[in-house]
């Protein structure tokens, strides 16, 4: 079982490589789109807020894997506009596609997330930030974001790690992830403890996470919600 | 068989925290009106478990019914595994997948009805509570 991780160690980092910059840069560009996906489902419009809830309810209510399928193979289709558009190159790889994926479906997920901690913050917290004179947007920036992100830290976390597992799923449109890998050895080889090996990968990336986590929650813990 | 595995693991865990939720006390009282454990579990402890347990259960449903498209990958012909057949034939991966897309949507809907009737039903003894 050791010399399958021996003899093909440049394969299993290249996996965990594109399994670590898939799942961060697909929380970290769902975290940005999600903040401006929240603040249209909050907002007072009722169509704006119902467009968000509605972007919010497709992708929550389908599975990753289809919205994967939908873009790698579905956008595939229309590839002659795209080319038109000048966009193929994006589409015609499939890390591409499956980061897409990956951001558009975390959106939706951290959006709620947020949503919820919005929803906690006091209203005196607001108030005070209008008896110091801080305009609609500086209210937003300096104390409602800072304040969700800390306390809904366990969520993001939660979402983080989800992500990480999701992220198994790409090995599916030829993305040579940790279980792409997995499957190519075990394509080689037929001997199933190569899955136990790419198991133990995303374990160790789980236990890394877990201990960031730990130390940004003990940061914030004089803001934690306290029921 | 993963499924069920991973279901049960999670399932139980609600189980648990909706028994908790319920507190000792109602156990002690069901024992003081000379209920024995299995009465006081099925006529006291049961009914009220429903209404913490409900929800949670809700969202492991909705889970587990995106994760079934994940067996097509291993071969078990399953609505994905049906799309891609179409798929195949037609080559309109765009539409049969959009389609797929919708079906799921329809049956989480569904399930969210029927969640919210249960959950009516679990509630419907609290009257003014909350």
């Amino acid at each position: 079982m050791l010399s399958h991780i021996t003899d093909n160690l440049d394969l299993w980092v290249h996996g965990l490589q594109n399994t670590v910059s898939l799942t961060l840069l697909g929380f970290i560009f769902g975290f940005f789109a999600a903040i401006p996906l929240a603040a249209a489902r909050l907002s007072k419009y009722r169509a704006l807020s119902g467009l968000a809830y509605t972007y919010i309810y497709l992708v929550r209510g389908t599975p990753l894997l289809v919205q994967i399928f939908i873009i790698y193979y579905g956008f595939g289709q229309f590839h002659k506009e795209l080319r038109a558009l000048g966009l193929w190159w994006f589409f015609r790889d499939a890390f591409n596609c499956g980061l897409l994926a990956f951001t558009l479906n975390s959106a939706a997920y951290q959006a709620e997330i947020l949503r919820g901690g919005i929803l906690a913050i006091p209203k005196g917290t607001i108030e005070a930030g209008l008896a110091l004179g801080l305009g609609r947007f500086q209210r937003f920036r300096l104390l409602i974001l800072p304040i969700t992100v800390a306390r809904m830290l366990p969520a993001f976390g939660n979402e983080l790690v989800l992500l990480l597992k999701a992220s198994a799923l790409v090995s599916v449109i030829t993305v040579r992830d940790v279980m792409g890998q997995a499957r190519y050895l075990f394509g080689e080889t037929f001997d199933l403890s190569i899955f136990y090996i790419a198991a133990a990968n995303y374990l160790i990336v789980v236990l890394v996470i877990e201990a960031v986590w730990r130390r940004l929650e003990r940061r914030n813990v004089w803001l934690a919600y306290k029921g | 068989m993963a499924l069920t595995l991973v279901f049960s693991a999670l399932g139980s865990e609600v189980v648990r925290s909706a028994h908790q939720a319920v507190g000792q006390g109602q156990a002690e009282a069901a024992a003081a009106l000379g209920l024995h454990r299995g009465q006081a579990f099925f006529l006291v402890i049961l009914p009220q478990m429903w209404r913490h347990a409900i929800p949670a259960f809700g969202n492991l449903w909705l889970i587990l019914l995106k994760d079934t498209s994940l067996i097509s990958i291993i071969a078990v012909s399953d609505m994905m595994r049906y799309a891609n057949m179409a798929i195949a034939t037609t080559r309109e991966p765009f539409f049969f997948y959009s389609v797929l897309a919708l079906v799921y949507v329809v049956l989480a809907f569904i399930s969210g009805q029927i969640q919210s009737v249960l959950e009516a039903r679990a509630n419907r003894n609290l009257v003014g509570v909350r």
